[in-house]
């Protein structure tokens, strides 16, 4: 009963073996689309990562967000820096500061957290990443669209998860 | 153990192929060689290298 | 080991089934009805939630407060992703290491031993999530810290899990030994080797992910790092999902077998796809780390890849070689007009081939596409753990597996528990309700994933949050849809609960008399033994429909994947 025969080591039929060479072609094609768009491509991982302590990145972030200070929403300052270094953090449950960047200039900003994972979803452009203690993840940005984006956290930290919500503005 | 051995005509006439599909032993191994090595021995080593700015 | 044979005859009691012909050893039988009553129960438990869960992001009902709707995330997660499904494929493992090779149980003992690790793992994880001791999800990402007690029943769970996939090779080993069976394993014993092997990797990872995590909950260790946990851990509940990815095949295999009498069409193809599995689909576990800092674009790439997408390469084969075989065997039967006449009169009343084909068609269509898609390292930008993420593996785990073993089971009450299937009208349209609320439920989340709704979160409305966030409006109409497709889903799960719990457990012992349940006397699996690979190689034998599928999947398969790159090329520029 469904027993092979004892020799069943045989040739491929011709739709099997057309079959594979398709599948085949389309897995390399798959494989070829990634590196294709990390050459051409506008949105690639970012892979710049440093160690750092939670302690460390709440104070880099902190003075951070002192010195370019330009307003302040519901407790949290609102930080306008120039096309460089940024800093934000994610803790339960908030993300510190509220950014205020110019549209088309190239950021580097340092995200990690403070505490447990965060997930950071920036909607509705739709592009996440996570934040992760003892991390300092450096994501290359450039906006390209302007107005008001959530920086909505999409990893479960804990039960206060869905009232985590940060903000970008860009003009 | 050793005079309990079957003869081996059988296996013979098995061609080589389908001989290694059938050692459950050697695909277990390489499986496994193969998912520690790629996934985690290489994961772990790009974690334990991330620099100190 | 030489008293092995020689004590044979004393230990085993087997009986003969009528139906197949296969000899049962009566504590191999037991041992297989244990473990699958266990998971059923699981599913049932389960099920409960999913449908709470459901209907707390249906924004409209919205019914549970933060706190319990997170705690039944975390509870649904294990009893669906681990309990249930560990407990089917255990039985899954004994069934195909003692019953499909007339073989005995060599270890019974131990069997039950791994099985009362199993229910204690399983029932003590569940108590210390209920009493609102662990309330970290199903992964328990560290730093987020759970009761010790967790991580302990965690490990428990999986120690007896592995301690029965060994006795799986065990058995294999003693049957060949014994010659019980000669040659090659049958196809569908060596999918569920393929789904032991990855299962011992996957256990292997579990603990090495949960045994430091134990020991840092209880204060014996000061730091782990959350990195390194995430490393590990998506190398045990990735790869766990990938074990239910080569069971489910090879239970795809044998409905085939059942249904319709298919044969695979050529057996190399089929074992060269399942050995694709072993070597490459546990670096699939990549696929949580795509977004992640510390990894290099180059080990990100190689891994979520599979090698080059070998792996994928390997279900490419399943999902040509399965409906091949089918048709192959309808078209022996005279079923030869046209492309698809094979297909219109197949058995669609019967619950094994229509469940099987349901399960391979939203796995493939829906959960197979978009995994690939949102697996590939950018597109997984703009996927990360959104609602795309549930909307896939729903499609992949529950209409695929869990309707797969569904199927089978229909056919383990009567050959196995050895009770007349009740309500067969039921089992016929179960699974169409099941596939078609399933359907609902992973599109819902897969539209609603696009636009943006998180995953695991309790209000995406953030209604008593700082700012509204920048979600569409719309949202609220696709996860109306996850919710309405679930409570039709849980209709179809309350169907399955009935024909089988209503069969076990009221019906009256008796042998089975025939093979398939609704669509006839005849027995597929022995009219299948006549028929040779010279029948199954004549032209108007070939798999002409099969192949016009293939590429229909493969050209939808194409427009999703380009059309998942032409969206993240819109977004912000970043790197």
């Amino acid at each position: 009963m469904l027993a092979p025969p004892k020799i069943w080591w045989r040739k491929l039929g011709r739709y099997e073996k057309n079959w594979v060479i398709i599948a085949f072609v389309w897995c390399l094609l798959l494989s070829a689309m990634m590196p294709l768009w990390l050459v051409f491509g506008k949105q690639n991982v970012p892979v710049t990562t440093f160690r750092v302590t939670t302690a460390d990145f709440e104070r880099i972030t902190q003075e951070f967000a002192a010195l370019y200070q330009v307003g302040e929403e519901q407790g949290l300052p609102i930080v306008a820096p120039p096309p460089g270094d940024v800093y934000i953090y994610g803790r339960q449950w908030q993300w510190y500061p509220i950014l205020k960047l110019e549209l088309g200039e190239e950021y580097r900003v340092h995200l990690s957290s403070l505490d447990v994972l965060h997930g950071f979803s920036i909607q509705p452009v739709n592009l996440n990443f996570m934040a992760v203690p003892g991390y300092d993840y450096v994501l290359t940005l450039t906006p390209t669209t302007t107005g008001e984006f959530s920086i909505v956290c999409n990893e479960y930290c804990y039960v206060g998860h869905h009232l985590m919500v940060g903000k970008i503005i860009v003009e | 153990m050793s005079h309990e051995e079957q003869p081996h005509e059988e296996e013979e006439e098995v061609p080589k192929g389908q001989f290694f599909f059938d050692n459950l032993l050697w695909l277990f191994l390489l499986s496994l060689f193969i998912s520690l090595a790629m996934y985690n021995a290489w994961g772990l080593y790009e974690i334990l290298r991330t620099p100190t700015p | 080991m030489t008293s092995a044979a020689a004590s044979f005859p004393a230990q085993a009691e087997f009986r003969d089934c009528p139906v197949t012909a296969y000899k049962v050893d009566l504590r191999s039988e037991n041992l297989i009805i244990a473990n699958a009553v266990a998971a059923v129960v699981c599913l049932l438990l389960g099920g409960v939630f999913a449908l709470l869960i459901a209907l707390t992001r249906w924004q409209a009902v919205h019914l549970l407060d933060p706190v319990w709707f997170y705690r039944l995330v975390t509870a649904h997660g294990i009893d669906m992703l681990v309990a249930w499904i560990v407990f089917f494929e255990i039985a899954g493992l004994y069934f195909g290491s003692t019953v499909m090779l007339n073989a005995r149980m060599v270890y019974p003992k131990v069997a039950w031993t791994a099985f009362a690790l199993m229910l204690i793992g399983g029932g003590l994880v569940n108590y210390v999530v209920l009493i609102g001791d662990a309330d970290v999800m199903f992964t328990a990402y560290v730093p987020m810290k759970a009761a010790p007690a967790f991580y302990l029943s965690y490990i428990i769970f999986a120690v007896g899990a592995l301690v029965a996939v060994i006795l799986f090779f065990v058995n294999v080993a003693v049957a060949k030994k014994e010659k019980t069976y000669t040659g090659s394993l049958p196809l569908v014993v060596f999918g569920l080797a393929t789904a032991a092997i990855l299962a011992v990797y996957t256990l292997l990872e579990g603990a090495i992910a949960f045994v430091p995590a134990w020991l840092w909950s209880m204060g014996e260790i000061e730091y782990y790092d959350p990195a390194v946990y995430r490393n590990f851990f998506w190398g045990f509940g990735h790869p766990a999902q990938q074990v239910n990815l080569a069971a489910m095949v090879a239970i795809w295999y044998a409905l085939g077998a059942i249904t319709v009498g298919a044969k695979p069409v050529n057996e190399k193809l089929s074992r060269f796809a399942f050995i694709l599995y072993l070597f490459f689909i546990n670096l699939g576990s990549a696929h949580h780390l795509l977004v992640d800092p510390a990894y290099s674009f180059f080990y990100k790439f190689a891994n979520t890849s599979y090698a080059m997408y070998l792996a994928v390469l390997g279900s490419l084969i399943h999902a040509f070689s399965i409906p091949a075989a089918i048709e192959v065997a309808q078209r022996v039967k005279g079923y030869t007009r046209g492309t698809f006449e094979w297909l219109r009169k197949a058995p669609w009343n019967e619950p094994g081939f229509s469940g099987m084909v349901i399960s391979m068609f939203i796995f493939g269509w829906i959960g197979g596409v978009t995994g690939i898609t949102i697996g590939t390292e950018q597109v997984n930008l703009s996927a990360h753990n959104t609602m795309r993420l549930p909307g896939h593996f729903h499609a992949t785990v529950v209409s695929g597996t869990t309707l797969a073993f569904m199927a089978l089971s229909y056919y383990l009450v009567p050959l196995i528990f050895r009770k007349e299937l009740k309500f067969k009208k039921v089992a016929s349209w179960q699974p169409y309700v099941f596939g078609f609320g399933m359907t609902l439920t992973s599109l819902g989340m897969i539209v609603s994933g696009l636009q943006g709704v998180s995953r695991r979160h309790w209000d995406i409305s953030f209604a008593n949050a700082i700012f509204p966030a920048s979600i569409p409006g719309t949202v609220d109409l696709s996860l109306a849809v996850v919710g309405i497709g679930a409570v039709i889903a849980v209709v179809g799960g309350m169907m399955y609960m009935l024909v089988i719990l209503a069969s076990v457990f009221t019906g009256s012992r008796r042998e089975a008399n025939q093979l398939l349940l609704v669509a006839g006397g005849n027995n597929p699996l022995v009219e299948s033994l006549t028929v040779t690979y010279d029948d199954m190689e004549k032209p108007h034998v070939h798999p002409k429909g099969t192949f016009v599928i293939a590429i229909a999947f493969l050209m939808f398969f194409m427009v999703y994947y380009f059309s998942q790159w032409w969206l993240l090329g819109r977004a912000w520029f970043v790197e």
